[in-house]
Parts: structure tokens; C-alpha cells; sequence
């Protein structure tokens, strides 16, 4: 549990190192913000100047560790100082950014000994570069705007007032060696299920201390942590096809990870479950009511809303080119419509730290860019009030609301998910849910209808898998879809379950929340590492964040789902290798 | 296309107890994990051959252990601190036959089976075992796939002219001995390269500079079907400084120097690294001040070094064995066997066994190739005259056996690579009348000057035919040399044009001091450690164009002071 006490330290550390002291005391925010002053200055002959420079380093270590059968096959530790930087000429109506030819500035790595002058001196080269290539960035766009007959007049970045907030740095507090003895240990417990074809254990945490400072004003120092356990396994079923299982624990800090005990328990579930799906039927085309419990529903809000609480803009390209594909919202022209059921009510709130006791890992006080985190109403008893924003102005949509995380595409930030709670007013008590599902089956006239335990969210799929959705997705034309099903099941008028496997979604997106016919009264907290995808595949991003989204279970009057595709190939010719018990 | 990336090193040779190598007796698992391999190796061989359809006829699992330390830093800071240690495999299976299978080339595109897949690092049976299941079966669908293709599509092909064999016959070998392990001393080394490379920071032109060290030792386990067990490895020890500026006119200038060792104790004097950096960081104030090159035909003498990479760029990519067999290759040399394709009076031999050259380390050394093939010397060209080829277990016309030069970065799949390459020469002068003679060619051909090639980075060169047939060398500190007594001026941006054959042609005497240059050089295979030796060159001409200038204009801004 993140201890209560830390936020009292917090805020009596904001009081003391207010002003001036905390930058003089900190060697890397004294050189950012000394090289800051001046490379204001910057002009090169008759070319814009800067109006706007941000340097924001994430001083990082992280530890690795996967483990396989009870083998260690990686353990890394790290310390890294990414950095971050804008230089941004022109003014906050228009400037270089936004347009096909902007870029992100991230400039490398910055030295791990808190050397100032050293910092200065590849600040002072960053920024250099930096600004030439904005001044050619921002002639470029002009040149591109002459051939526009009504060019987007949307200003480029929402000024933010100026703020201070230094917290003490983070430190990465972990035992490598203890947990290397753990996940050997954990992942030594597959061994007892021979038919597994692979399995993994895999801890991952990170603890970055984030600076930012910008010509604003602003200076920040502020803790980013998060840590995360996975555990996957993989069988092969009878007809060949390839099925897997995973669960995840996600929460900020080493201390706050299960002991022992529990992770030998998600082992066993996964072992269990994984089992169990490779000798499950292969579910065919399904249409009908569906209850996305618990985790699921969840997982689903996650995966869909990361998408439609976002605005996308477009960024300027000269007319004939190749203007970049942009896929909007759903929600994009939806703004004060009715979106789903009129007692849903969706809103996010990075400033809770727990909810009913258990640690949220989207909490945060200050955003990537600076802008303190507020709650945001987002959908009001079925009407959307609005949407995460970040700096970057979309539309008539100017203001950040503190929620750019992400490093976004065309010099901006991106807007993700930090708490989102979904709530229900009339919600049906958690064990009706079944019942409801099935007296929706009955009017159906159908044998069974379908529960949804877990979706592959954030996506563990290996290549090959990725290669095989990639392929059904282009096959089947959707311009969306969810992650699909781990865990479903049939369930049977007479209450019987059935596990089955080898379903996946057709065209699904935040529309279809529309047709939720039913909440429960039991939220379920999921706490998840966020790439800001949708699809949010777990190893295919380097930029990544933390994100709760809590849900109760969904009940759906109808969703389509399909066969997977899934290319079944002989079983291999040779028999498994024998696992030997261990020690 | 091939990329060769050669890495500059410098030849030093002298004692240093910085980093102390733990004479500890090589480890007991080694056992355990070579056990476990060719009992898996036995297993899936028999269950494959019995069930298999068609079945392989040959197998190979190759282990590849790194342990891996290394600190940078730049101006006195450090810039990253880290240490790994990764172990994983590749896989190789053949269906078919020797005389056609799975590796056959068609219409000059390879592919590739194997994918470096990780390992318990604990010797643990279960998961390394399955991973090899795992990894065997991929590889099983996949050859077996491409043998089908293979089969259908040679039907479809006009005669080649040549039909070598895909895979020869070799007898099993046996043999371990691991390198030894060190200890590194991170604080130690970490303070080390903040002193060297705080040496930049009293050259306020340089805009990037950096110093680092790297400590690495790989372990290679292999076994095949043949019965080959061998276990080999080898250290590394490695110094890198480097610098970047930007000239007046906004050209690019950079220099770097490496130094290697297969032992710590093989490594230079603190003192000696320090006079190198300083001496790096003058050579590059001097190239920021430097006038530009213009383009110009001209003799020239290549320095030792520079002449090592020359041969390896033009001369050795060229007979890698694979090239030969393969259409979509320029085949330079193929039908030139028994042919001269060099001045009499040079010779050039391959020795994979050499560990070091006159006290200086060879980073092109190995005892056994990476299909567990005995390394051996090659004496490629004889008196001028093509001998040979440098050969996998890939049979080449006459050659119907490997020669040790199966090689590859783990992950790829193994082709013919080179190793240690050496120069011989028969007409050598000392330096000093090797200049006298660079003078009077200069004076004979009436050329403004010559050039005197003292440092090249790195080159690529494009044997494919589709390519032009022509070799790049980056030169990094290039003088001019005039015949009228005036003094060497060191000049900026040169690049080297010309087509190889060509220039082979064009050597008229080699110096009498050879030089060792090592480096990494990557092709087909991924990257490998090389070494190339070579006596410096005269060349009675040599075509040279002036660098692409990115005209980047310098900071704006002065460098920033002291608070």
C-alpha cells in the first residue's frame, strides 16, 4: 500500500524546498535552468526565435528479471538519463510543430554523475540543434500553409501558468538478488505442468526521477515509478493451435509487489487455466449477450476508451502529398450527445491515490508537461462532457487538463489515461449479474450465453501471434477491435460453465457502449503499464506509463465475436523434452 | 549490399595491472550445459530422423555466453555504467542431402532459420531443454518448408553452370578450454575514463567527445549430429576515445582510436591511453583548422593501417567463399583461380590461429569456426597468383572441404568470413625510401602532390552486382605530400573512389614495417571481430573525391562557462 505518510512528506517538502533553494540544490535543474536562460537568446540571422524551451530528463534505473522453468535467462540493472527536449519558435498560435515535418526532440542520454557544467554543455548542443532544425521546421510548414485554401487556425500549444513543485528524488529500492530467487522459484512451479509448451515470470521495475523545466516558469522534480510482474505460459491444443494465459501485478514500487506466496499462486492459476484452455473447444461464431466480468470489463474500458477519450489532431501536410492516416475518435463528434447509458457516469481523477484502500498506479500530482492533474468529468450520466487533453490545442478543445504522459507524434504530447473510475447508479449486486446474462439468453432463444473473465490486455502476444492478429485484422477490414478474450466461457441455463477457446472480437469500439444493459456494484481496480495504444502490446513500446482504470462487471445486450483464424499447425514431431523436478 | 564497419584500433603493447584476470580454473557447469545440449541434440536427431518427413541429415545447436562490463563518459562525467550477461543459441538443421538441401541458394537470396533464443543462465535442464524443443521444431517447419520450395523452383530454373554441393563433409572434433574470468572493478575503471576523457575538455572546438572501456568474455558451445563437442571462448579488452567537431565551412570531423587486448594485462600504461586522447583531440583541432580535400588522381602512399583495411575492404570481402557460388555476386574472382589478381611480389594469407602480431593482440583470432571446423592458416595468393577461397563448410567447385572461415555474429547464419588477414610482400623498402619514391612519382606524373593516408575509420564495399564495383575507405587523417621539400599539410574530408581490380594493380612497393589494424566487420553473417596486418603501400595512383559536407553551421551560442 503507498504508505499515506509519503503524501505529508510530500507536501512538507513541497513547503520547504518552494523557491528558489530547491533549484540551487539540485545540480541538474540548476544547469537545465541555467542553459535555459540563456538559449533564449537564440537567433539565427532574420529566423523566428524561440518562444517556448522545455527540458524535461528522467534520471532512471530499472531492474529486469525473467525467469523461465526455474532458470534465470536475464537479469539487468540500469541507470539511464533520457532526456526530452522542446524548442519551439514562432508563438503559441503558430508555431513548428503540428505538421509533417515536426519532430520529437529526444536528445540521447545525459551524463549519470550530476556533473553541471558537463550538463550544460549537452544541453548547449541539444538546444542548438534543436533550434535550427524548429527555424527549418517552421519555414517549411509556412511553405506547405501557402498552397492550403483554409488551413486549421487551431493554436499549437496551450499556454500554461507557471509552477513549482519538487518533491524529493526517487530511489529504486529492490533486492535483485532476493528476486532473482523468487521468480527462479515461482517460475520452477510450471515445472509441474509438462503439457505447458512455454512459460515466463517476469519482473520489471522502474523508478525515474523526472525533471522539467521550461521558459514558462516551471520547474519540476517529481518521483515516476512503476513495477510490474508478469506471469505468461503458452500450450498447444490438439488441433495445433497455439493458446495463452497471463496475469499481471502492476503497482509503483518493489514494496508494494505480492510476497512469495501470491505469485506462487498466479503461477498455479495460470498453469491451471492454461491447461484447461488447450484442452477447452474452440468456440465458432458467437452473436449474443455477453458479461465482460470483473478484470475484463475492466480491460475493456481500458483498451476502448484509451482510444475515444482522445483527440487526435491532424497534423499539416501540403495538399497531394502523403498526408499521414489519422484514426479518430468515435466520440470525436459526440461532444454533449448521449455516448452510453444515462446512469454511467465516467470521469478521471489522477489526484486519488487508492481507491477503498487498494494503491491506484495512475496517480500522479503533475503531468510530463508540467500541468498539475485535476478530475475531469468525461461522461455525465451518459453524456460526454469532454476528453483527456494534453498541450497540444485539438479543435475547440484548448486547455490542457493535465493529462499529457506520453510522448505523442508531430512535436506534441500525448493525452492518456490516468484514473478512470466508470460508475454506475443503478448497479445490480455482483452475484445477480449471471442470472441477468442469462435472462437475456432466454429472450435470445439461445442455448448459452457468453462470460468474459479476461482479456489479453495489455497484450503479451509473441510474434508469431502478433503476425497471425495483424493478418486476420487486415483480412477482416475493422478500423477497430479489442484485445482478444483469454478467458471465456459458456454459461448454461442451468448455471453450468464451459471453458472454450479461439474467439476473438469483430469491429469493436467505444460505440458499443451504448448497449451496456447492466453494472455491478463491485468495481474492480486494474492497474496496468500504458504504451497509449489501444491494443497496449506490453513489449513493443519503449515510452510507457502507469494507468488504473476502475470498472465493475458489464453486462452487453449483444456483441459479435468470431472464430479466430488462427493458423493451427501440426504438433511438433518430437515429444517434449522430460522436466525433471527441482531441488 | 554489405556494410563493413572496420573500428580503429591502435597497436600498443604494454603492461598494466588495472584490471586483474582471476586465474580461477574454468567451472564445472560448462559440463552440465555442453551434457545437456547433446542430449537433446541425440534425442530430437533420432525422433526427427524417425518421424520426419523429409528428414534432416545433419543438426548443430551453438551456445553463446557473454558477460559483459562496461563505463563511458565524456568530459569528465560519467555517461553510463553497465554490466550484462546473457546467454542464448542458434540453431542449425539440414534436410536433404549435402548435394542439395535446405541452404541452397536460389537466385542469389538466402534465408534465415535461426533466431538467437535466450537460455538459463543457471545450467538448468528444464528450461534449456525446452527451449532447444521449442526452437528445434521452428526451425524443423521452416527447413522443411524452404527444402519443398527449393525442390519445385530449381526445376523451373535454367541449368546453372556450376553445381556445387550446399554442405561438406568434415570429421568430428573434440576440444574445450574456456577463456579465463576477470574481475572488474567498476569504480575503478569508472574513474579511470572520467580522467581520460576530461582531456577534451581543454579543446573548446570539440563539440562531442567520449572515452570508454569495455570488458567482455564470450563462451561458444556447440555440438553437431557429427559428433563435435567444442568449447572455446575468448576475452576482450577494449579502449575507445573519440571526437567530433564541426569545421568553419560546417563540414563534419570526427576521429577515434581503439585499443584491444585479449588479457588486462596486455592493455597500455594509464599514462600511455592519456597521451593518446590528447594526441586524438590535437589531430582533431588540427582537422577543424585543416583546409578541405579536392578531388584529384594522384600516387599515394596508404600507411600500414590504412593499407590493412584497403586489402580487407577490396581485397578479402571478395574471397569469401559464398561469393562465388552466388549469381547475384560480381564473382570478381571466381573464374580467376590460378590467375593473378595481385602484383608478384605480394602475398596474402588468412590465420585464424595467430593469437598476436610482433606483441600486439589479434582480435581475428579463433581455434575453432563456428560450424566447429579446426581454424587453419590460408594462403590465399601466392607471388600474386589466386590460390584459394576462404570456405565454410559451403563447397566451392574444386573446394569440396571447409577451411575454418564458417563464421558468424550469433543470431545470423554462418557464411565464409575472414579472420586474421596478412600481407607479405617481397619488394620492400623502408619507410623512408618508400617515401623517396612516393616523391619521385609525384614529381614523374607532375601532380600538384601526393596523399598520405595515415588513419582510415571505416568503409563498405559493394560486391553485389547490382552495385557499382567500386570500394569506399574513410580516411580520417589524410596529409598532402609535396615534392618540393615543402612539409606534410594535413588535410580534411577525403573520401577514396576508384574500382578495386583496378588498384590492385596499381601497388608498386610496400614498406618493410607491418602494422596491425582490428576492428569489427559486419556482412551477411552479423558483425565479427577481424584483424588485418599490412605493410604501409605505394600505389602509383589513387582517386580521391571531397566528403558530402553537411554544412552544419557551428553552435550558436559560446560554449557555456563555469557558473
Amino acid at each position: 500500500v503507498r504508505p499515506v505518510l509519503l503524501a505529508a512528506a510530500v507536501v512538507t517538502a513541497m513547503l520547504v524546498y518552494a523557491g528558489e533553494p530547491a533549484v540551487q540544490n539540485d545540480v541538474q535543474l540548476r544547469a537545465m535552468s541555467d542553459e535555459l536562460a540563456r538559449s533564449k537568446t537564440l537567433q539565427l540571422n532574420n529566423l523566428d526565435k524561440p518562444y517556448f524551451i522545455q527540458y524535461a530528463i528522467s534520471d532512471t534505473e530499472q531492474v529486469l528479471i525473467s525467469a523461465s522453468l526455474g532458470g534465470i535467462t536475464s537479469s539487468t540493472r540500469g541507470r539511464f538519463r533520457p532526456s526530452q527536449l522542446q524548442v519551439r519558435v514562432g508563438d503559441y498560435k503558430f508555431d513548428n510543430t503540428n505538421s509533417i515535418y515536426s519532430r520529437t526532440g529526444r536528445f540521447g542520454t545525459l551524463p549519470i554523475d550530476d556533473d553541471y557544467l558537463v550538463f550544460r554543455n549537452q544541453l548547449w548542443i541539444a538546444t542548438d540543434t534543436l533550434y535550427k532544425s524548429s527555424a527549418e521546421q517552421i519555414t517549411r510548414k509556412r511553405n506547405a500553409l501557402r498552397e492550403i485554401a483554409e488551413p486549421d487556425k487551431t493554436p499549437d500549444l496551450a499556454p500554461v501558468k507557471g509552477v513549482e513543485i519538487v518533491q524529493p528524488p526517487a530511489k529504486l529500492a529492490i533486492d535483485q538478488k532476493s528476486w532473482e530467487g523468487t521468480l527462479r522459484r515461482a517460475s520452477g512451479r510450471f515445472v509441474g505442468y509438462p503439457d505447458l509448451a512455454d512459460s515466463l515470470v517476469r519482473l520489471r521495475a522502474i523508478s525515474s526521477t523526472y525533471r522539467l523545466v521550461n521558459s514558462e516558469g516551471t520547474t519540476i522534480r517529481v518521483p515516476q515509478e512503476l513495477t510490474d510482474i508478469v506471469v505468461r505460459a503458452a500450450a498447444l491444443a490438439l488441433d495445433g493451435s497455439r493458446v495463452w494465459n497471463t496475469r499481471f501485478v502492476t503497482v509503483m514500487r518493489p514494496s508494494q509487489l505480492p510476497g512469495a506466496a501470491q505469485l506462487d499462486h498466479m503461477v498455479e492459476a495460470v498453469a491451471a487455466e492454461t491447461s484447461e484452455l488447450a484442452k477447452a473447444p474452440v468456440e465458432s461464431d458467437y452473436s449474443g449477450p455477453v458479461l465482460f466480468e470483473q478484470e475484463a470489463a475492466a480491460q475493456m474500458m481500458a483498451s476502448t476508451l484509451s482510444e475515444a477519450l482522445r483527440l487526435h489532431r491532424k497534423p499539416l501536410a501540403p495538399p497531394g502529398g502523403d498526408s499521414p492516416q489519422v484514426l479518430e475518435s468515435v466520440w470525436a463528434a459526440r461532444l454533449n450527445g448521449k455516448v452510453v447509458p444515462e446512469w454511467l457516469t465516467i470521469y478521471d481523477d489522477p489526484s486519488q491515490e487508492l481507491f477503498k484502500g487498494a494503491p491506484l498506479a495512475g496517480h500522479y500530482q503533475v503531468d510530463d508537461e508540467g500541468v498539475p492533474a485535476a478530475r475531469v468529468p468525461l461522461v455525465d450520466k451518459g453524456t460526454l462532457k469532454g476528453f483527456l487533453a494534453s498541450r497540444e490545442p485539438v479543435r475547440e478543445f484548448s486547455a490542457s487538463n493535465g493529462h499529457g504522459r506520453l510522448p505523442g507524434g508531430y512535436g506534441s504530447e500525448a493525452a492518456v489515461i490516468g484514473n478512470l473510475f466508470v460508475q454506475a447508479d443503478q448497479p445490480v449486486p455482483e452475484s445477480q449479474m449471471k442470472s441477468k446474462l442469462l435472462e437475456k439468453v432466454k429472450a435470445a432463444g439461445l442455448k448459452y450465453g457468453l462470460v468474459i473473465r479476461r482479456l489479453d490486455f495489455p497484450s503479451t502476444a509473441s510474434l508469431e501471434e502478433l503476425q497471425s492478429i495483424g493478418r486476420q485484422l487486415q483480412k477482416s477490414g475493422y478500423a477497430r477491435t479489442l484485445n482478444s478474450p483469454l478467458l471465456a466461457y459458456r454459461l448454461y441455463p442451468d448455471g453450468r460453465e464451459e471453458l472454450v477457446r479461439g474467439l476473438r472480437f469483430r469491429d469493436f469500439s467505444a460505440k458499443e457502449l451504448r448497449d451496456v444493459a447492466a453494472a455491478s456494484d463491485r468495481p474492480f481496480v486494474l492497474n496496468y503499464i500504458n504504451n497509449g495504444s489501444g491494443f497496449n502490446h506490453y513489449d513493443s513500446s519503449t515510452d510507457a506509463t502507469s494507468s488504473s482504470v476502475v470498472c465493475p462487471s458489464l453486462l452487453f445486450d449483444s456483441i459479435d465475436l468470431a472464430r479466430s483464424e488462427n493458423e493451427p499447425g501440426k504438433l511438433p514431431s518430437v515429444a517434449a523434452p522430460a522436466l525433471v523436478a527441482q531441488q | 549490399l554489405k556494410v563493413c564497419a572496420w573500428i580503429a584500433a591502435l597497436a600498443s603493447i604494454c603492461a598494466s595491472g588495472a584490471l586483474l584476470a582471476a586465474r580461477a580454473p574454468v567451472a564445472g557447469q560448462a559440463d552440465g550445459l555442453i551434457g545437456i545440449l547433446a542430449d537433446e541434440l541425440g534425442r530430437e536427431y533420432a525422433a526427427l530422423k524417425a518421424k520426419g518427413d523429409p528428414p534432416p541429415y545433419y543438426m548443430a545447436y551453438a551456445v553463446t555466453e557473454e558477460q559483459s562490463d562496461s563505463e563511458e563518459a565524456t568530459l569528465g562525467a560519467l555517461v553510463s555504467d553497465s554490466h550484462n550477461r546473457a546467454r542464448g543459441f542458434d540453431t542449425t538443421i539440414r534436410i536433404g542431402s549435402e548435394k542439395f538441401d535446405n541452404y541452397h541458394p536460389f537466385k542469389g537470396s538466402r534465408i534465415q532459420f535461426t533466431r538467437f533464443t535466450a537460455l538459463s543462465l543457471d545450467d538448468d535442464p528444464n528450461q534449456i531443454r525446452r527451449a532447444l524443443w521449442g526452437e528445434s521444431d521452428r526451425v524443423y517447419r521452416l527447413a522443411s518448408r524452404r527444402l519443398l520450395q527449393l525442390k519445385t523452383d530449381d526445376q523451373l530454373l535454367a541449368e546453372q553452370s556450376e553445381k556445387d554441393a550446399d554442405f561438406s563433409t568434415e570429421p568430428p572434433v573434440q576440444y574445450s578450454r574456456l577463456p579465463e574470468s576477470y574481475h572488474f572493478d567498476a569504480e575503478r575503471w569508472a574513474n579511470k575514463v572520467r580522467a581520460w576523457s576530461a582531456e577534451f575538455k581543454s579543446h573548446p572546438k570539440i563539440l562531442g567527445s567520449g572515452v570508454s572501456f569495455r570488458a567482455q568474455r564470450e563462451i561458444r558451445t556447440f555440438v553437431n549430429t557429427d559428433g563435435s563437442k567444442v568449447q572455446q571462448g575468448s576475452n576482450l579488452f577494449r579502449l575507445q576515445m573519440e571526437g567530433a567537431a564541426i569545421a568553419p565551412d560546417g563540414m563534419d570531423v570526427e576521429t577515434l582510436a581503439t585499443i584491444e587486448a585479449s588479457d588486462p594485462a596486455h592493455l597500455p600504461t594509464d599514462d600511455v591511453v592519456r597521451t593518446k586522447v590528447r594526441e586524438l583531440a590535437a589531430k582533431l583541432d588540427g582537422l577543424v583548422a585543416a583546409p578541405p580535400a579536392e578531388p584529384i588522381v594522384c600516387p599515394a602512399i596508404l600507411s600500414g593501417r590504412a593499407s590493412a583495411v584497403f586489402f580487407h575492404e577490396i581485397f578479402g570481402h571478395r574471397v569469401e567463399g559464398h561469393r562465388q557460388k552466388d549469381i547475384s555476386e560480381g564473382q570478381t574472382f571466381t573464374k580467376m583461380l590460378g590467375s593473378k589478381v595481385l602484383p608478384e611480389f605480394i602475398s596474402v594469407e588468412f590465420n585464424p590461429t595467430l593469437t598476436n602480431y610482433q606483441g600486439t593482440d589479434l582480435i581475428g583470432y579463433y581455434e575453432y569456426d563456428d560450424e566447429g571446423v579446426k581454424a587453419r592458416p590460408v594462403k590465399v595468393v601466392e607471388d600474386g597468383v589466386l590460390k584459394t577461397f576462404l570456405l565454410s563448410r559451403s563447397p566451392v567447385g574444386e573446394f569440396v572441404h571447409s577451411n575454418g572461415h564458417g563464421r558468424r555474429q550469433p543470431g545470423h547464419e554462418v557464411v565464409s568470413r575472414q579472420s586474421n588477414l596478412i600481407v607479405e610482400s617481397s619488394k620492400k623498402v623502408s619507410n623512408r625510401e618508400l617515401r623517396a619514391q612516393l616523391v619521385a612519382e609525384i614529381k614523374r606524373q607532375s601532380k600538384p602532390y601526393g596523399l598520405y593516408f595515415e588513419e582510415v575509420s571505416s568503409g563498405y564495399t559493394t560486391t553485389g552486382r547490382r552495385g557499382l564495383q567500386a570500394f569506399t575507405v574513410v580516411p580520417l587523417v589524410v596529409y598532402r605530400v609535396y615534392a618540393d621539400g615543402r612539409p606534410d599539410e594535413l588535410i580534411r574530408g577525403v573520401d577514396i573512389v576508384g574500382t578495386p581490380l583496378a588498384s590492385f594493380q596499381k601497388i608498386m612497393a610496400t614498406s618493410d614495417t607491418p602494422e596491425v589494424f582490428n576492428g569489427y566487420c559486419g556482412a551477411e553473417s552479423g558483425s565479427v571481430p577481424v584483424s588485418a596486418i599490412s605493410p604501409a603501400i605505394l600505389v602509383s595512383e589513387i582517386e580521391t573525391q571531397k566528403k558530402q559536407n553537411s554544412q552544419r553551421k557551428p553552435p550558436l551560442l559560446p560554449r557555456p562557462e563555469a557558473e
